[in-house]
């Protein structure tokens, strides 16, 4: 039997405040064979119709970017160390889609998925988010891309699973450092990093912060990323990427240490991750 | 030019361009001379990329100029490709289907000079360019001739001047390559936005007579493209005012220069609400949950990377629905293409 095409999808409706899982159903294929997926990608928009015209969707979903966040699992593995700002699971590629509302977590390797088997998904709207669309009903759309493996005679032994750990300052509050709960590898196994993600928010517009203001990142043992001190957001994630490529690997247990030199405040929030990916057991 | 390591580690051969270029009214259905795409060089040559330009010609003294449509140019010229009897196209493929989008910021240029005011201007007419990248390089003998059948659609009424053009390597010493790219797209009746509702949608049905292996042997399916043409939104470069519904092309200046997104609200676009379903001839749900075309089609490339094995004869069948009015619009245009290859 021959590879064929997979997307799968769901979609629901949040309002601040909520936690909501998708639907289960919509997330496995009908089929019981082996599948792989190779991005989650994320879409949501406010509730139509809310202008005078009665066009449909019309909302600033751009402001979504830090106030949703997502968390997956496949069956007892973790994809994600609890919930995972929208915008800090991708970099920016275009603006198209920047502006647009749309993030795709791309994997560095496709993760393969036992039959029956199946990611499960929970979305999280941030209580503070800032003009949802007038009213304050949030769509939320999902969808994994990936294939249908049926040529599979049976699973790997071990399969790839990404991996992505953040500092929200948006929980965390005014602190100047992280703690040992973010930037962390919670898991057994080590985690291979490919890259930072920072996203700076303006809690009151949804829009970007100031990312002026210096940052000094750490390995786990204390070794800085920037030896001639802290730096520039800007100058450490780009404008164009917001990405800080790194390649390296992180151990059980272990955490990277970020320090701000400005308090985290009301239109200054900092959300910074790192992607990876780790070896584990097929289910 | 093409990426020469794909072709041969260590040797790349001389680097080779044939180009093509012909104007078609609207309605015109052609064939390009039979020595436009030939290797008159004597050597083998390995193509590794297609490209191609679509030039919407708008006169200036025109009083009432046409509507200059996003990504019109590359929607209003169709192509059918053969290399000796083996047919490249399944069928009618719209250029901008040909390949991924290598960024939807700029493979689309509307023309205009300013006359006077903020925003004021006169359009000039409208430029699209793409890049197919072969997966695998084609093989173009000496004396060998791509045939290539041109069809002005009529989709936008303009004359186009269209440029088509490979590139490879030229030598003895290449490999031979026994890959044949091949490409079917299918193009819908366009959809009337004003109508659907959420009780009444509007809906269309691809056959299995479309997206369709006429290779005679099982292909490699590398991408479904995906695009829609919205017909009669127009942009104009120098406008500062928003059009709601209407999908961001051009980059706000203070976005990608400063990073700080326009205050203004983002309207999403069509693509976010036209959901589809998709199935395949091996009894495949390859997606059974409706979802916006967006979420299938990556908005940066239009396309959806997949890798998978499709028969011969076997197909794609795909639905698309509209429940919600999208009244900018007069018309969308969807075009959906699956991108492959076979070895002979």
């Amino acid at each position: 039997m021959n590879s064929a095409p997979l997307v799968l999808g769901s979609s629901l409706a949040i309002t601040r405040g909520q936690s909501l899982q998708f639907s289960s159903r919509d997330l496995a294929p009908k089929v019981t064979v082996p599948y792989e997926v190779n991005a989650i990608r994320m879409l949501a928009y406010g509730a139509a119709p809310i202008n005078a015209t009665g066009e449909p969707g019309v909302a600033p979903d751009s402001s979504l970017r830090g106030f949703l966040k997502f968390q997956f699992t496949l069956g007892p593995i973790p994809l994600t160390d609890h919930f995972i700002p929208m915008w800090n699971l991708c970099p920016v590629r275009q603006a198209i889609t920047e502006f647009g509302g749309y993030f795709e977590w791309r994997f560095s390797r496709p993760l393969v998925v036992s039959p029956a088997g199946r990611i499960d998904a929970r979305v999280q709207l941030a209580e503070n988010t800032p003009n949802a669309g007038g009213a304050p009903t949030i769509t939320v759309k999902l969808a994994y891309a990936g294939r249908l493996r049926p040529d599979l005679d049976k699973m790997p032994a071990m399969i790839d699973a990404p991996f992505v750990s953040a500092w929200d300052t948006s929980l965390t509050g005014t602190t100047l450092a992280n703690d040992g709960i973010s930037l962390r590898n919670p898991l057994a196994r080590p985690v291979d990093v490919e890259q930072f993600i920072c996203r700076v928010e303006n809690d009151e517009t949804g829009l970007n912060g100031d990312d002026s203001t210096l940052i000094d990142l750490r390995d786990p043992w204390g070794s800085p990323f920037n030896r001639f001190g802290p730096i520039a957001i800007h100058a450490m994630f780009p404008s164009a990427t917001r990405s800080f490529p790194y390649y390296g690997q992180l151990p059980s247990e272990k955490h990277f240490w970020a320090k701000l030199n400005t308090a985290p405040s009301l239109t200054y929030r900092p959300m910074i991750s790192y992607l990876g990916s780790r070896r584990e057991k097929s289910l | 030019m093409g990426d020469a390591s794909r072709i041969l580690e260590g040797y790349a051969g001389s680097p080779v361009t044939l180009v093509a270029q012909v104007t078609l009214e609207p309605g015109d259905s052609i064939d390009l001379p039979a020595d436009a795409l030939r290797n008159g060089f004597g050597e083998r040559i390995l193509l590794d990329s297609l490209s191609w330009a679509a030039d919407a010609q708008q006169s200036l003294d025109t009083t009432n100029p046409p509507t200059v449509t996003v990504g019109a140019p590359g929607a209003s010229i169709s192509a059918t490709i053969s290399l000796n009897g083996r047919q490249i196209t399944g069928s009618f493929v719209p250029l901008y289907c040909l390949g991924t989008s290598i960024g939807q910021d700029v493979e689309h240029v509307v023309l205009a000079i300013a006359t006077g005011g903020a925003t004021a201007c006169r359009l000039l007419g409208a430029v699209s360019s793409g890049f197919w990248r072969f997966d695998h390089p084609l093989d173009l003998l000496a004396g060998d001739a791509l045939a290539l059948h041109l069809t002005h659609t009529g989709l936008q009424n303009l004359p186009i001047v269209v440029s088509i053009s490979v590139a490879g390597r030229m030598g003895e010493d290449l490999p031979r390559s026994r890959w044949i790219p091949y490409i079917a797209s299918w193009l819908p009746p366009a959809i009337d936005p004003n109508t659907p509702t959420a009780t009444v949608p509007v809906t269309v049905t691809s056959t299995e007579r479309d997206l369709v292996n006429r290779a005679g042997q099982t292909i490699r399916v590398h991408r479904l493209i995906g695009r829609l043409l919205r017909q009669d939104v127009t942009l104009t470069p120098a406008a500062t005012a928003y059009m709601k519904n209407l999908e961001q092309v051009f980059p706000t200046v203070d976005g990608t220069e400063a990073d700080t997104p326009s205050t203004r609200l983002f309207a999403n676009a069509v693509d976010g609400f036209l959901t589809m379903t998709v199935r395949d001839s091996g009894a495949n749900d390859n997606v059974p949950v409706a979802l916006p075309f967006r979420m299938v089609f990556e908005p940066e490339s239009r396309a959806w990377e997949c890798d998978a094995d499709l028969e011969s004869s076997g197909f794609y069948t795909v639905e698309l629905t509209l429940d919600v009015p999208a009244i900018k619009d007069s018309a969308i245009q969807p075009a959906i293409a699956l991108i492959g290859s076979y070895e002979v």
